[in-house]
């Protein structure tokens, strides 16, 4: 899937304004938005938030999670776990990209939540190749990959689905050719894998 | 007072769908059920039971909303975000229906024998009505043209057929708790798992096909 | 095939077809009439039995199957033993292209002359040892371009999907302006090789 369609769906997220208007409710299909209030906070879906603020007619308020304290602790958490931690938001980093993206001036220390962002995005990475190595050298068939975000998963596609598919054929070929000459071979059958434990 | 054309005609059809069915679905949750049916069909090998009823009535809510609006002043910041949703669901849409004549095209031969099975045994076909003729029409244009280009051997294209890789491997969030899903390993001894509501894993997507159908599972 | 999925060999693919045409070492078990010109060595109209002979895969394959056997196959030299030692020993260091362009579509055709298993746990073996190799390359933007030159059709195909992934997955990271410097790589490097050696 392309990053694209991930943000798209990422959009989605319930995030809070502060709009500097007063206006009657929105009804999309999707919902009602509103009403808006000047000075009064409410919650907008992510892609409304960031028209609004393109046009300079809101204040973002950041998630709770982008905090530099927070995001400290998350790291310090990610980097001592073996597994991967839950994260704050299954869209962490879309929201990350978007909100840092156009709203910097409505949240303190930018520069400095997106490189810490950036880190725990890094240490799960690197999670994510030892886990993904492990699985092909165990010809692993099945992995939990409960704490894994929708963009992390879909950073391991398509090499990790892939490789896997290619491991079948060669191994699904054997027990054919076996069948027909004569009777069956003892495989390993640990043949599951996990990204959680 | 364009907010309220608007709004009755949601109302309008939220009513209309609670006829149909005992359990009420909102709108919302319609729009929600289109994206996990859109990330269905990007994800799963084959072609999957069509959801038009749910196409259909989110066009007609685009329909809807697109006239009223016409009615809506230009300097209304409210169109610009109007326009923004009817752009989102139009892509979720277009990008669904894409999908599927995109492995029309493909397994073509393939899938038109699979619905000619499923009619006779009286299931409900997977293909949607327009998607049948268009099935049809291809596969025709297909085969005239391998037997006038490829006259020396014929047949090839009806006995040579392309079905996809059902053991592909999918990623896949459970919607709900399900026991002993076999795990397909290419080998004779195979595992089971269970999944708790919620749970999200990477597995063989003949082991879940079914769920995938039934709507217990969705893949991502 | 759907060119989001992987490779799966069918009717229609060029693959299969490059990878039945590779030469295959075989053993006349009978005379074969007339087909004498099949041998360039030798000028006798008819194919004697105990010739042995280089012939492409799907010949031999034919050759091989039915109830009265007209060949015996026997393994190319890059599926025998000493060169499956050499892989044994360590996979990542070949050169798999100059092995074969089709070292594992070959080798899954091959596998069925071979009944003791060998040339299918080789296969394997390789395919899963040097995945990290390739998993490197595809999320390495300026890593060596010349290692690429080292993989076989079926490993060049999986490098390039996931080379491209990437490639979108970096652009969009770098829109998002979360920062890909120099020296943060080189200090991500650094925690990678340490979270690398607690999971082994």
């Amino acid at each position: 899937m392309d990053p694209d369609e991930v943000e798209f769906l990422g959009e989605k997220s319930m995030i809070e304004i502060v709009p500097t208007f007063n206006s009657a409710p929105i009804y999309f299909i999707g919902g009602d938005v509103g009403p808006f209030r000047a000075s009064i906070p409410l919650r907008v879906p992510l892609w409304v938030a960031v028209h609004l603020k393109q046009q300079q007619q809101c204040k973002i308020i950041p998630p709770d999670w982008m905090d530099l304290e927070k995001l400290e602790n998350l790291k310090e958490e990610e980097k001592s776990n073996r597994s991967f931690i839950k994260m704050p938001s299954e869209h962490y980093i879309v929201e990350a990209k978007l909100i840092l993206g156009c709203a910097a001036d409505d949240i303190p220390r930018t520069d400095e939540i997106r490189t810490i962002i950036k880190d725990i995005w890094d240490i799960r990475k690197s999670k994510l190749r030892s886990s993904m190595d492990q699985m092909i050298k165990k010809s692993a068939m099945y992995a939990a990959v409960d704490n894994l975000t929708l963009m992390e998963i879909n950073s391991i596609r398509p090499l990790l689905p892939h490789a896997l598919e290619q491991i079948y054929r060669i191994k699904s070929n054997k027990r054919a050719i076996l069948n027909r000459t004569q009777g069956s071979v003892t495989t390993p059958s640990n043949a599951t894998g996990s990204f959680t434990n | 007072m364009d907010e309220i054309d608007i709004e009755s005609a949601l109302n309008e059809i939220e009513n209309e769908s609670d006829d149909e069915d005992e359990v009420q679905i909102s709108l919302p949750e319609i729009i929600q059920l289109m994206e996990e049916t859109w990330l269905n069909e990007k994800f799963s090998p084959e072609i999957l039971p069509n959801k038009m009823e749910i196409v259909e009535l989110l066009l007609d809510q685009i329909t809807t909303l697109e006239t009223n609006l016409k009615k809506l002043n230009n300097s209304d910041f409210k169109k610009g975000l109007y326009q923004m949703e009817v752009d989102r669901l139009r892509f979720l849409i277009s990008s669904y229906l894409r999908k599927r004549l995109e492995k029309i095209e493909i397994f073509c031969t393939a899938i038109l024998e699979q619905e000619k099975l499923r009619s006779q045994q009286g299931k409900d076909n997977y293909l949607s009505q327009n998607e049948l003729q268009f099935a049809q029409e291809y596969d025709q244009s297909i085969k005239d043209n391998f037997e006038s280009v490829m006259r020396f051997c014929p047949g090839i294209i009806e006995t040579q057929i392309i079905s996809p890789n059902i053991h592909s491997m999918v990623f896949l969030k459970s919607k709900e708790n399900i026991d002993g899903i076999v795990i397909d390993d290419g080998n004779d001894d195979n595992d089971l798992i269970d999944l708790t509501t919620g749970a999200q894993v990477l597995i063989g997507y003949k082991s879940i096909s079914n769920l995938v159908k039934n709507g217990d599972v969705h893949l991502i | 095939m759907l060119p989001s999925s992987s490779y799966q060999p069918n009717y229609f693919s060029i693959e299969d077809i490059l990878a039945t045409q590779e030469r295959t070492p075989c053993k006349f078990l009978q005379d074969v009439p007339r087909m004498g010109k099949l041998n360039p060595s030798a000028e006798e109209k008819d194919l004697k039995v105990g010739t042995e002979l280089e012939l492409p895969l799907w010949l031999v394959l034919d050759g091989a199957a039915g109830r009265q056997l007209i060949l015996a196959p026997e393994l190319p030299k890059i599926y025998r033993e000493a060169y499956r030692e050499i892989l044994k020993a360590d996979a990542t260091a070949i050169d798999l292209h100059k092995f074969n362009l089709y070292f594992y579509e070959l080798g899954s055709y091959i596998k069925h002359f071979d009944r003791r298993g060998d040339v299918h746990n080789i296969l394997l073996h390789t395919f899963t040892t040097r995945f990290r190799l390739i998993m490197d390359l595809a999320n390495n933007a300026d890593s060596d371009p010349t290692i690429q030159n080292k993989l076989d059709t079926l490993e060049r195909r999986l490098f390039k999907d996931g080379h491209n992934a990437r490639m979108k997955l970096n652009t969009w990271l770098l829109e998002s302006g979360i920062p890909l410097k120099a020296a943060s790589m080189v200090d991500n490097h650094r925690k990678r090789k340490r979270v690398n050696e607690e999971l082994v």
